[in-house]
């Protein structure tokens, strides 16, 4: 008798293991990306840290037609510091960090001045967060919270919250730091 | 008396609910204006003109180690480049912030601040090139440029000073504000306080008013008891005080009556010599009738205990009230049964009462009526007395009346055989003084039933009584 129920209790793992693995290899493959290449034009972001996909010693550089080239979003909301209500495009910082492979929980955005300020990734799930390149159909340049500016839709996530957001709305990005 | 009173206290109950809703408003208010105060935004405006003053001096440094270093080298020269060219888009970045947006527009009521603002920006366009191109080393352009860019930093000072004033200025009246909500809240809290122990009081005053309202009534009580006694005893002593004149009347009155001393002339005189002695004698009996009521009242009458023969009282009684060989028109029938117990009992009291009871049953019953008088034992035990009478009767509602004194039914004067009004009452309370009730039934023309039924216990053992 006891033989046989260990026997049992073996097969069943056995099988349990079985079942994981091959899951993970029907999983891995789809989630792996091309080989990040390396950006033609100036580079406007890196992301460092946690990351799977890197392209230099430093991280996963972009330049700007790479980060558009993952899909841009408009948004529109007001903000502090900008008149009337703007609408904003980009990418989706969501969609930046799938593409790194991130696979941290927090993100240290870091400023063109070295201002940094940490937030969480679950942030770019539960809001459409954009790292805006366009306010109004124009670029964004270094001298006015440009070539980068990370957006929250402002509007959207209700007064109540906003000072606490409004931090997390780095301008003239340089670096997303994944821990 | 006193409800009314009650009632009219419900104004103030309102008054106190409506302060105390007014002052929670208010605390309520204040709370909000608090509350208000602390959400009011603070002040980024030092913030920002600070961060300028500090990204232009840093922005003039990196601009002086460039353009006045030594070029080691072309790499230096690129990184040195690339350091002067972030410095200034960090400057620059900063200038738009004290323009545009909800940030930029609190610097509107300082003086200069935008305006200094928007110069600078004109000046960074034309510089930029020239600026961002210099070549380290080049002592001529960079006197001419450092010249240019030397001359806003005082301006630049005296704004962040300005803006620290503004600052003060703001921070002072919303102090004042905070204060005055402080204020406000502390008042609406001596209000809440002073509606509470208002209340507190109203509610107090109720109770003691119904507590002094019970005290009232309980005083008028007593203050009735004690009339009641003063009354009692005022007739008592009253009474006693009559009666000896009275005597003198009736005692003179009979004098005259039989002649004494001298025959009278005129036959009117003896006959208004009758009527003072009856009126006297009437007068007499009810006097002796409220004493003897007044004396019951005040608890004064005590039971002489005696062993006494029912039989006997009853017949003495009948005698008194039909004397022999007078004739008046009705038939009374004497029912005794044989064998009768002895009773403990006041013999005169018991006397008393059954004079009264027949007297009554003669007064009420016309010539040619009826009058049977029953001793013996009821049904269930109790030694009985009845006496039934085929007179006028009364009503059910009646009888209560003519228990109480003075509630002659009819006004039954002199003339038709006199009567005091106290005879059923006193015969009442002889008979509750013997622990023995006194029941009376009648029906109007159809005759009277009083039945005197004594308590077991006054029967007195055969063996005894031997």
């Amino acid at each position: 008798m006891w033989r046989v129920a260990s026997d049992h209790v073996f097969a069943r793992v056995a099988l349990a293991t079985l079942v994981l693995a091959v899951m993970s290899g029907l999983v891995l493959p789809a989630e792996a990306a091309p080989d990040l290449p390396r950006p033609q034009g100036e580079v406007v972001l890196v992301v460092t840290g946690n990351i799977a996909h890197k392209n230099s010693a430093a991280g996963a550089e972009f330049d700007l037609a790479m980060l558009e080239g993952l899909g841009t979003t408009a948004l529109r909301t007001s903000t502090p510091w900008t008149d009337g209500v703007p609408m904003f495009k980009g990418v989706l910082a969501r969609e930046v960090l799938r593409r790194v492979g991130a696979r941290g929980t927090r993100v240290r955005a870091i400023a063109l001045n070295e201002y940094a300020f940490e937030m969480p990734v679950s942030d770019f799930d539960e809001y459409p967060v954009i790292l805006a390149s366009e306010m109004n159909g124009e670029a964004l340049t270094a001298r006015d919270k440009g070539p980068l500016w990370i957006v929250y839709p402002l509007d959207q996530i209700g007064a109540g919250r906003n000072r606490s957001i409004e931090h997390r709305m780095v301008w003239q990005l340089v670096e997303l730091h994944v821990r | 008396m006193k409800l009314p009173r009650l009632a009219r206290g419900r104004a103030p109950f309102f008054v106190i609910i409506l302060l105390f809703g007014v002052s929670l408003a208010f605390s309520f208010h204040a709370l909000l204006q608090q509350q208000l105060a602390q959400q009011l935004k603070l002040s980024d405006n030092l913030w920002l003109i600070t961060q300028l003053e500090v990204e232009y001096l840093r922005f003039l440094d990196a601009f002086d180690r460039f353009a006045l270093a030594d070029p080691s080298g072309e790499a230096d020269e690129a990184a040195g480049r690339r350091e002067l060219r972030r410095r200034l888009d960090v400057l620059w970045s900063r200038i738009p912030l004290l323009l545009t947006g909800e940030e930029g527009r609190q610097f509107k009521s300082i003086v200069d601040v935008q305006d200094m603002a928007r110069d600078l920006d004109a000046m960074f366009r034309v510089f930029e090139p020239a600026i961002v191109n210099i070549a380290p080393g080049d002592a001529e352009a960079y006197a001419t440029i450092r010249e240019r860019l030397e001359a806003p930093t005082r301006r630049i000072h005296a704004n962040v000073r300005r803006a620290f004033v503004a600052d003060e200025n703001e921070t002072a009246f919303r102090n004042a504000e905070l204060r005055q909500a402080y204020v406000m809240l502390a008042g609406s809290l001596v209000g809440i306080l002073m509606s509470g122990s208002l209340f507190i009081k109203f509610l107090t005053r109720q109770v003691s008013m119904v507590k002094s309202a019970e005290a009232r009534t309980r005083e008028a009580m007593y203050r009735a008891e004690a009339a009641n006694h003063a009354k009692t005893e005022f007739l008592a002593s009253m009474s006693h005080e009559l009666r000896t004149p009275l005597n003198a009347i009736i005692g003179f009155a009979e004098i005259l009556k039989q002649e004494m001393f001298g025959p009278i002339q005129n036959p009117r005189y003896l006959e208004y010599v009758e009527d003072i002695e009856k009126s006297g004698s009437h007068l007499l009996a009810v006097i002796s009738d409220i004493l003897d009521l007044a004396k019951i009242e005040s608890g004064k009458v005590r039971l002489e205990e005696q062993r006494v023969h029912l039989a006997e009282v009853v017949a003495l009684a009948a005698r008194i009230v039909w004397p022999e060989g007078v004739q008046t028109g009705l038939t009374v029938e004497l029912k005794i049964a044989p064998d009768l117990p002895l009773l403990r009992g006041d013999r005169r009291l018991i006397r008393q009462m059954v004079l009264n009871l027949l007297s009554n049953a003669a007064k009420f019953t016309p010539a040619g009526g009826t009058v049977t008088v029953e001793v013996g034992m009821a049904s269930d035990g109790r030694p009985m007395i009845r006496i039934l009478d085929t007179g006028i009767g009364m009503a059910s509602e009646d009888i209560s009346t003519a228990l109480q004194p003075f509630g002659q039914l009819a006004p039954v004067g002199i003339a038709n055989g006199g009567g005091t009004g106290l005879g059923l009452p006193l015969a009442k309370a002889f008979a509750d003084l013997h622990g023995a009730e006194l029941l009376v039934d009648s029906r109007p023309g159809c005759g009277t039933v009083v039945t005197l039924l004594f308590p077991p216990h006054r029967i007195v053992d055969r063996e005894d009584a031997a």
